[in-house]
């Protein structure tokens, strides 16, 4: 962003077109990670363009504009959810530090059950989608902006409005969940019987 | 004398786990951090461990949306700006 950029208490529709849908791109994955279906998905980033352009007064001088069009969009994304009634009230987790501890016992099961190897030859992507989808609405968008939109903990705590130990908390059981669903993932593909086009592995039935 | 402070201190197999997600998110403090990596230098058992997480956290950063394509962007960005324009925007288009 540019130094004339969004500086001052009314930004210019040329400045707001340059440097705030200049975030499209990034907004589309965002929305498209935090909403359940593509008809949501855009309708969130048409309400985040509209929401930016009505408050663009409240932009602070020297802010990251990505960062405040982000928010922007995560609120909306709540208020849509507020509308629809589905807001989800869940528990806040556990010590963080346990949160590892249990990660890594997960891990030990699944290297005594076998799994870790069969993981490496499974498609992850589906998987983690489906469990992510699956996660309470607090841990999912942490996990969102965290671990796939690079948000530091610092930036997440003040954009939700919370400390900083409960975006750890909440991240941390939420990894713990995703590698728990991946190991899921892996014993129910060695339940399925091969797809009849797959190579010939040569072992006894 | 300083020296005791400065040698890193040996820690169990516990405590290495139970930094695992804050040492792999660059959270700890260099002291703490020196003393995790020293403990994953002989010990199998937790360098697995924390090999697995980075995996996992590969997985959950590889699921994210892919970048649109530009036709979509195109598509997005006209409906964006029809919305815009009903609040009094002016874009060059």
């Amino acid at each position: 962003m540019s130094d004339e950029g969004i500086a001052g208490p009314m930004v210019s529709d040329e400045v707001f077109e340059r440097d705030v849908l200049a975030c499209l791109p990034d907004v589309v994955r965002f929305a498209r990670a935090l909403a359940r279906d593509p008809v949501q998905a855009e309708d969130l980033v048409q309400e985040t363009f509209l929401g930016a352009y009505r408050g663009r007064h409240t932009f602070r001088p020297g802010a990251d504009v990505r960062r405040w069009v982000m928010s922007i969009c995560h609120h909306a994304f709540l208020r849509m959810r507020d509308r629809a009634g589905r807001l989800q009230v869940t528990d806040e987790g556990t010590d963080a530090e346990l949160e590892s501890l249990a990660t890594a016992r997960g891990h030990s099961a699944a290297q005594r059950d076998g799994l870790e190897a069969r993981l490496a030859a499974l498609d992850l992507g589906p998987a983690i989608r489906t469990a992510l989808d699956a996660l309470p609405e607090p841990f999912r968008v942490v996990t969102i902006m965290v671990d796939m939109h690079g948000a530091t903990y610092d930036e997440v705590a003040a954009h939700l409005c919370v400390p900083i130990g409960t975006v750890r908390s909440r991240l941390f059981r939420a990894r713990r969940l995703l590698q728990a669903a991946l190991i899921e993932h892996a014993r129910d593909a060695g339940l399925r019987p091969p797809r009849s086009d797959a190579p010939h592995s040569g072992e006894a039935p | 004398m300083i020296d005791d402070f400065d040698e890193p201190r040996d820690i169990d197999c516990l405590t290495a786990v139970r930094r695992l997600w804050d040492h792999l998110d660059g959270t700890l403090d260099a002291p703490a951090a020196d003393e995790v990596e020293r403990h994953l230098r002989t010990c199998e058992a937790c360098s697995s461990h924390y090999a697995f997480a980075r995996l996992v956290l590969e997985a959950i950063a590889d699921a994210a949306p892919a970048r649109p394509a530009a036709q979509e962007l195109d598509a997005l960005r006209t409906r964006v700006l029809d919305a815009l324009a009903v609040e009094g925007f002016r874009a060059r288009r």
